[in-house]
Order: structure tokens, then C-alpha cells, then sequence
């Protein structure tokens, strides 16, 4: 439940504060890792239905993605040894981003590099993310 | 025989698309406005104390443009002396040719209070909708210059597609040299002014305004200003990258022309 307000929380930030950091990918990410596949992907359901309503983007993309990153995140950290902490975060949130994105692009065929550093800030801030989600 | 641990990930997925491909049907334009329409107040309330904030962060600036202002405030009162004069004289010359006044275009002020949350469209959520008049396809402008238009109506709460979107395009024209190109959002990089003839001899800080055709934009109104001009890859134009007038990035209210 906390999670799912913290989720509320940072997403209306995100709308209307431009940070550069994508708050709501990284709550998915954190799901998936620590809670599992099927919490990250409900997660990933919530955080994009709730970006579906502030985007303009096509209908049922940003609920794909974010569901998306979610359940690969909690699948892969339950297929891979990886030793716990913030360097795992890191890589998590880091190649969860890239994932999003990518994918987005791919979707919308346009590019944009300014989101490198979107990935790079929220990579680096997830540890203390997930700190205080937890 | 089915073993559940090890069906899991294919399960999963077959979930995902599942929940995706029916919660999509949900999330239609008319769902989207009506939800943001009941999130308007929290919006509104989150948005001016983020402005609040940044005005505070930037006291020094705003003190430095204050007293810029001031100083321009004395020299527009001045100008605006020889304006009144020259409306006067305007009007009596009106009357004499027996001229008939144009319809008065009217203002719609709105208050920007979301955007989208992903940061990878330029759009906004701007505090006015059909109450206030405010109709789909109507220009949304800012600090003199063009910011983009309605896309989408609620009760309360418009969406606007800003001109940097990558899928904001429509025409422009250069003031001075008067070539034509399309003028199409280029997201953070601003905009890019394509299929500019080759022998365009715009230069840098020309002033780039629409050219009214095709009937998305009225003639007119304010882009931006060149900032450089190149050859396009096919080497049968020229691309003007352009500045928009209006800083995207830092849009807080706006105007909607009604």
C-alpha cells in the first residue's frame, strides 16, 4: 500500500516538476527485484496506467513498457546469481532504463540522447530509492 | 505432466500481454482527459508550490530582471505616450475611409499544471477546458511567441502539443528572406526548419514566424529565431535550426487564443 502511494506520490512530481530522473522506471525495477516477476509486472501495471492518463503517447505504450521492465527485472534477478546491494540496483535500474527507452524508440522511431542522462541519474539515485521504498 | 516453476516465465508473459492488450482498450483520449479532469485540484495545488520553490531557488535572478523591468517599464511608458497618440490618430483616419474593425481576438490565460511524466513528449496539461471556452485546435501562446496547441478538451483541463514535439509540423516562413519550410519539433534540440530552398540566404537571429498555410497555425505569429542553416543529407535543401522564442522547458502560464 505504501508503495503504491510513494508510486502516487513521485508520479504526480515527475508530471509537474521536470526532473531527470524517471522515478515511476525505477519503482517498477525495484519491484521486480525485490518482490518478483509478478509484483514487478503489477506494479509495472499501475505505474502505467497511471502514466497512460498524464502521456500523450500511443494508447497502451507507456503500460507496456513499464509492466515490461517490471516482470523482465524479476525474471532475470530470479535467473541470475547476482550478490545483493547497491551495485546490483545500479546495474538493475541502469540496463531497466535502457530497456524502457530503447524500447520506446523503437516504438515511436525517434531518438533522443538527451535520455542518457535520465538513465545515468536514476541508475545512481536507485539505491537510495529503493532504501526508502523498502 | 504441467510443472509450474518451470512454465513460469512463458505464464508470465502470456499475463503481461493479456493485462496490456485489455487495459490498453481502457486508456482512450476521452478516458484520459476525464481522469485528468478529477486530478486538476492536487495538480494545480503540486504544480504552483514546485513554481513557488523555483522562484524562491532563483531569488537573485528574478531580483536582477526586476530591476531590468522597472528600467523597460519607464521606456515602454514613454513608447506608449506616442501609441496613444498614434491610435488616435488611427481612429480618426478609420472613420474617415469608413474602415471595418476586425473581430478582437481574446485571451484565454491558463496555468500549466502537468506534463508528461516520461519527459519524451512535449506535451502539457494546461488549467482551462471547454468551460473556459477553450476548443481543440486553438494556438497556445507564451511570452510572445508561439508555444503550441490544443489537442485534447476536458471540463476543466486542455492538452497542448508544444511546438517541440516530434509530432508538432507545420509551416514557417523566414521574416526576412521569405523562404518557406516545414517547422518540425525536434524535442530538446528545439526546432528544425526543413525543405528550405537551396539558395536560402537566411542568416543567424532571423526571426522565423508561420506562414498560415495548410491551416494549422494563423499567419504570423512568432517561432523563433534562426540559429544555424545547413545542407540536408539529399543535398536538395537547406535545414534552419531554430530557436523557439518561448523557452519550452521553463513554461509555467500561457495563453490561449480563443
Amino acid at each position: 500500500m505504501t508503495l503504491f502511494l510513494w508510486i502516487i506520490i513521485t508520479g504526480l512530481l515527475q508530471s509537474t516538476a521536470q526532473l531527470n530522473i524517471n522515478f515511476l522506471g525505477l519503482f517498477a525495477v525495484f519491484a521486480g527485484i525485490k518482490k518478483g516477476p509478478i509484483w514487478g509486472l503489477c506494479v509495472g501495471i499501475f505505474i502505467g496506467s497511471f502514466s497512460e492518463v498524464f502521456s500523450s503517447s500511443s494508447q497502451g505504450l507507456n503500460l507496456m513498457l513499464y509492466s515490461g521492465i517490471g516482470l523482465l527485472a524479476g525474471i532475470i534477478k530470479q535467473k541470475i546469481y547476482c550478490r545483493e546491494g547497491a551495485g546490483q540496483e545500479i546495474i538493475f535500474s541502469f540496463f531497466g532504463m535502457l530497456c524502457f527507452y530503447t524500447a520506446y524508440f523503437a516504438f515511436t522511431r525517434t531518438i533522443q540522447t538527451s535520455v542518457l542522462f535520465a538513465i545515468i541519474f536514476s541508475s545512481l539515485i536507485s539505491p537510495l530509492l529503493f532504501r526508502l521504498a523498502e | 505432466m504441467i510443472k509450474p516453476q518451470k512454465n513460469f516465465p512463458i505464464i508470465a508473459v502470456l499475463v503481461f500481454i493479456a493485462a496490456v492488450t485489455l487495459l490498453s482498450q481502457i486508456f482512450s483520449s476521452d478516458f484520459r482527459v476525464k481522469t485528468l479532469d478529477l486530478l486538476r485540484i492536487p495538480l494545480k495545488l503540486i504544480s504552483g508550490s514546485v513554481y513557488a520553490l523555483r522562484d524562491v531557488a532563483n531569488f537573485m535572478e528574478i531580483r536582477a530582471e526586476n530591476k531590468i523591468l522597472k528600467e523597460n517599464t519607464a521606456n515602454l511608458e514613454m513608447e506608449l505616450l506616442n501609441l496613444r497618440e498614434a491610435a488616435l490618430e488611427n481612429e480618426r483616419l478609420k472613420k474617415f475611409l469608413d474602415f471595418k474593425e476586425s473581430d478582437r481576438r481574446k485571451f484565454v490565460p491558463a496555468l500549466v499544471i502537468a506534463r508528461d511524466p516520461s519527459g519524451l513528449n512535449d506535451t502539457v496539461v494546461i488549467d482551462g477546458g471547454r468551460k473556459d471556452k477553450i476548443e481543440k485546435g486553438m494556438v497556445v501562446i507564451s511570452g510572445g511567441g508561439l508555444a503550441g496547441r490544443v489537442i485534447e478538451t476536458g471540463w476543466r483541463i486542455s492538452r497542448v502539443l508544444l511546438i517541440t514535439d516530434y509530432d508538432s509540423t507545420f509551416s514557417g516562413v523566414i521574416e526576412t528572406t521569405r523562404d518557406e519550410g516545414a517547422v518540425s519539433g525536434s524535442m530538446r534540440a528545439g526546432l528544425v526548419m526543413k525543405y528550405l530552398d537551396i539558395g536560402c540566404n537566411a542568416t543567424k537571429g532571423d526571426k522565423v514566424i508561420t506562414s498560415g498555410l495548410y491551416g494549422v497555425f494563423e499567419k504570423g505569429l512568432l517561432i523563433g529565431e534562426v540559429v544555424s542553416l545547413e545542407q540536408d543529407s539529399s543535398g536538395l535543401y537547406m535545414n534552419a535550426i531554430v530557436k523557439p522564442e518561448v523557452d519550452i522547458r521553463k513554461l509555467e502560464e500561457v495563453l490561449v487564443v480563443r
